[in-house]
């Protein structure tokens, strides 16, 4: 190559020098002639050098337009005539990345430089590129450089060839250099002979200081003696051997793997040994670590919580895990190999077994929903569970199984049962018992939004449910519903003050008033705040139809009103009947009387009994209408009540009653006795009528009354205790009607007024009277008083 | 007064014949010597105090035995005129009826009744009420003069 460069040289300072003769001004004529002569020649000798030339020649001025281009030159470059005659510029002739270099190159040869071959990229006029070098000389004039001229050669082959060897030597070499594995080369001795990098690098050498080297030099004494022991007999065995044994390499002890290989001469006798070693650290780490990994997974497998199997185009299983068979109670061996459908109950096997050859043959669907089927274990339990299949496909596309998760949902079944029946039983409670009831329901959430109503409710209110539930209570009271009540800012009032402060329970009366569909009713509305579960802090109202005991009360009301009424005229008509009675009654009873006395003797023997029999009568008349005035006085002419001192009050009844007392010789005790509230003047009647009734009735013994008291819940309970005749018990309620008697007269006198009066009295307190006796054994009055203030 | 030369006058008013002749009879056992006037009512006994119309010869009474249940004019409106009028007011007025009641009784001491006495159901009680009249009244009390201021 440098001689072609010389000759290329050569050729071109011959150009130059024609070109300067022909170019160089001439100082005289004859020579001038001459020259011009010498001249054309010249010039006729570099046209037809130039242009005869294998290469490409040439000449460009300053600025690189090509002045002059050979032959040779047009056809390499694909340019015409034409397009030189146009001009063109040099640069235009190479690739534009190259146009910057050949600018500054070109200022350098212009400047004189020798610059030899420059390597350009050149480009034709149809863009195809080719390599090239260009030579260059300045062309000076009269001193001064002016353009430039030289040589194109193509030099496209001649590099290929050359960067080929220079690559592939790189290559090899590289390879060598840089293989992940380590190289050496020993003598017969196990001595080293050679190396390469990656090797040397681990022993801290340099390649070529190998040579000489034993094991001895770079390991410890147990493993060059085994490296050298493993040399020994693979030399002699002469046969290549793979080792996997420890090397230290930075300190660190790993594993590598060896090739060692005898190498032998031309004539077959070894000569050392060839050993190619590399760190298998890592792949025996990836190995252990699969094989782990491997473990791990067999054992989620067989002890992943949900059971799984494969089965076969025949639908025998082919794998199945630890938990299915567990699941099942058989062992993994005893299910391998089985049809899948014999694990399934007699009902559901025909089914089972009909869908998965269905599944297999049309290989569809590849992954679905789960399914559920009731399989059976090994002692004849069925079991619920919940089968995913996915179809196996192999490479072709050909369906070669199932694979299966079995998933015991007998648990989950159960749970669903109960569910459903608590569903139900839930669904019942509200649909069947609650839609039912009469009474109205509403039941508010935390927000008081309306959850659910019942039936009751929808007609009292004439609502329909699904315009209010979810709706909030409040706009639905502030919009529809206040308004259908009497007086709806009552209701708003109470029922919202309930949400204000949802913590008490509320109860009130309302009115509601017919509309359309809507009847009039009375409810009593009755609401309590919800504690537990779903509906906390929400609230439950009911609405009871009150309607009939309103119109009852209503009634009972204007009965008693009338009662009373009747009760007062009745009094009155007794007041004022005995009253005008008495006028009557006193003329009978006087005007018989006068009769008596001015006539008796004067008349018949009959005529006086006749007189006597109607003064007894007129007498006995005016005693008992005399009792009624009494009688009647006790409601009519009542006074206020006013806190009553019985002790007081028995001691006035027993100064009233002293004459009777003394003449009875009877003994009256009593116990402390409580001061009540009490019309003072009816309790003195009430406490007088019953002494004096026990001193009337008593038996051939002295009488002894005792008056008692004790409080008994909200009353006083008083007792008179006597030791008297005693009442038989039939007769013990007839003795407090009005004029029932249960003596002659002849032997107890009396109008059998007092003990009705007593009755009049002790009701008009409030209380109650009774007495409790057995004939001959004395008898207790028990009555009565309320201790609360009555109100008459 | 003059008790032993003219007949002591007494006002009856007494609607009731049965009371009358029964107050009449009573009366004439009576020690004293009376003249008794009877008016069946209110408005005749006024009449009769103020000598109206067939009354005008009516003498002035000395004492005044009124019942409280009267026809036209109620006993207790008599009592109350008689005991506003300046010229009766002295006579003293005997309320005499059946009523016991209380209110009756207050209402006709209010009016200035000078006793009041119910009427007793037995004859023999009328008798010895009437003569306890009489006695006390005719005999034990002094009465006002007649008439004059």
């Amino acid at each position: 190559m440098k001689d072609e460069d010389k000759t290329k040289e050569q050729l071109i300072s011959e150009l130059v020098e024609l070109r300067r003769r022909i170019t160089e001004p001439k100082t005289s004529e004859i020579e001038h002639k001459r020259a011009e002569e010498t001249l054309r020649e010249s010039e006729q000798r570099f046209r037809e050098l130039a242009e005869s030339l294998p290469e490409i020649i040439y000449e460009i001025d300053e600025s690189g337009n090509l002045t002059f281009l050979n032959r040779v030159g047009l056809e390499v470059l694909g340019c015409s005539q034409q397009d030189f005659k146009q001009g063109l510029n040099v640069l235009q002739l190479l690739i534009p990345e190259d146009r910057e270099k050949a600018k500054k190159d070109i200022g350098r040869a212009l400047a004189g430089e020798h610059l030899g071959a420059l390597e350009y990229t050149a480009r034709r006029k149809d863009v195809t590129e080719f390599r090239v070098a260009i030579y260059a000389s300045a062309i000076i004039r009269a001193g001064k450089s002016v353009g430039l001229r030289g040589i194109i050669t193509d030099i496209t082959e001649r590099r290929g060839a050359e960067v080929l060897l220079r690559e592939s030597e790189n290559k090899h070499r590289t390879l060598l250099e840089n293989l992940p594995q380590k190289i050496f080369f020993k003598d017969k001795k196990s001595v080293y002979i050679s190396c390469n990098e990656n090797y040397a690098r681990d022993l801290k050498i340099e390649p070529e200081d190998i040579a000489g080297k034993t094991d001895y030099d770079f390991y410890p004494k147990e493993l060059a003696e085994k490296y050298r022991a493993d040399d020994k007999r693979i030399m002699e065995s002469g046969k290549v051997e793979d080792i996997e044994e420890g090397y230290i390499q930075d300190g660190q002890e790993v594993v590598v793997h060896t090739v060692k290989t005898p190498v032998e001469d031309n004539n077959g006798s070894v000569i050392g040994i060839l050993g190619i070693f590399w760190d298998i650290t890592e792949r025996k780490r990836a190995d252990k670590a699969l094989k782990e990994s491997e473990e791990r997974f067999r054992q989620l497998y067989d002890e992943a919580p949900i059971g799984y199997h494969e089965i076969d185009r025949e639908g025998k299983i082919v794998r199945v895990n630890e938990t299915e068979a567990r699941l099942l109670g058989y062992e993994v061996q005893e299910m391998l190999g089985q049809s899948v459908w014999d694990f399934i109950t007699p009902e559901q096997r025909r089914l089972a077994r009909q869908t998965i050859k269905e599944k297999i043959k049309k290989g569809l669907p590849l992954a679905e929903d789960g399914f559920e089927r009731k399989y059976v274990t090994k002692d004849g339990r069925p079991m619920d569970v919940y089968i995913m299949d996915r179809l196996v496909v192999d490479d072709q596309g050909r369906v070669t199984g199932i694979r299966s998760t079995v998933q015991d949902i007998t648990q989950r079944k159960r749970a669903e049962e109960a569910l459903r029946e608590s569903e139900e039983r839930y669904r019942s409670l509200t649909d069947d018992v609650l839609d039912s009831s009469a009474v109205g329901i509403f039941i508010l959430d935390s927000k008081f939004e309306v959850v659910w109503v019942n039936r009751a409710l929808e007609r009292y209110f004439g609502l329909d449910r699904k315009d209010v539930i979810g709706k909030d209570k409040r706009t639905l009271i502030r919009g529809r519903i206040k308004d259908i009540f009497e007086d709806p800012q009552r209701f708003m009032d109470k029922v919202f003050a309930t949400y204000d402060d949802n913590t008490h329970i509320e109860n009130f009366e309302c009115h509601i008033l017919p509309e359309g569909e809507r009847e009039e009713r009375w409810v009593e509305h009755w609401s309590q705040p919800i504690r537990l579960g779903l509906y906390a802090g929400g609230r439950i109202e009911h609405y009871a139809d009150i309607t009939e005991r309103k119109n009852a009360e209503e009634k009972l009301k204007e009965t008693m009103a009338e009662l009373e009424r009747s009760n007062i005229e009745l009094e009155q008509f007794a007041y004022v009947a005995s009253h005008d009675l008495q006028e009557p009654l006193r003329m009978v009873a006087s005007y018989t009387q006068l009769l008596a006395r001015r006539y008796k003797g004067e008349l018949d023997a009959d005529a006086d009994e006749f007189i006597s029999y109607a003064v007894d009568g007129a007498d006995r008349m005016q005693r008992m209408i005399n009792a009624l005035l009494v009688y009647s006085r006790v409601g009519t002419r009542g006074k206020r009540f006013e806190p009553t001192n019985c002790e007081a009050v028995l001691k006035h009844a027993l100064d009233n009653l002293q004459m009777a007392v003394e003449e009875s010789g009877a003994e009256v005790t009593h116990d402390p006795l409580p001061t009540v509230s009490a019309d003072a003047s009816q309790l003195l009647q009430l406490f007088q009528n019953l002494i004096a009734n026990a001193i009337k009735f008593r038996s051939h013994e002295p009488p002894r009354i005792h008056i008692g008291a004790k409080r008994k819940e909200n009353d006083w309970l008083f007792s008179v205790k006597d030791n008297g005749i005693g009442i038989a018990e039939e007769f013990a309620e007839r003795i407090f009607i009005i004029f029932q008697r249960l003596h002659p007269k002849s032997e107890y006198p009396g109008t059998g007024i007092g003990l009705s009066v007593c009755k009049k009295i002790v009701e008009r307190h409030g209380g109650r009277i009774w007495v409790e006796s057995e004939l001959g054994k004395g008898a207790t009055f028990y009555f009565t008083i309320p201790i609360e203030l009555n109100k008459e | 007064m003059e008790i032993f030369g003219k007949p002591i006058e007494i006002l009856l008013v007494e609607d009731n014949p049965g009371d009358v002749r029964l107050m009449l009879e009573a009366l004439k056992e009576g020690k004293v010597l009376n003249r008794v006037s009877v008016v069946e009512d209110g408005l005749e006994a006024m009449a009769f105090l103020r000598q109206e119309g067939k009354h005008t010869d009516a003498p002035r009474p000395d004492l005044i035995l009124l019942d409280l249940n009267l026809p036209l004019m109620d006993g207790r409106d008599v009592l109350a005129e008689i005991k506003a009028d300046i010229g009766f007011k002295r006579i003293p007025v005997v309320i005499l009826t059946v009523s016991q009641a209380e209110e009756d009784i207050l209402k006709s001491y209010n009016l200035y009744a000078n006793c009041y006495i119910t009427k007793p159901v037995g004859l023999d009680d009328f008798v010895s009420v009437v003569k306890a009249i009489e006695n006390f009244w005719l005999t034990i009390v002094k009465l006002p003069p007649d008439a004059e201021e």
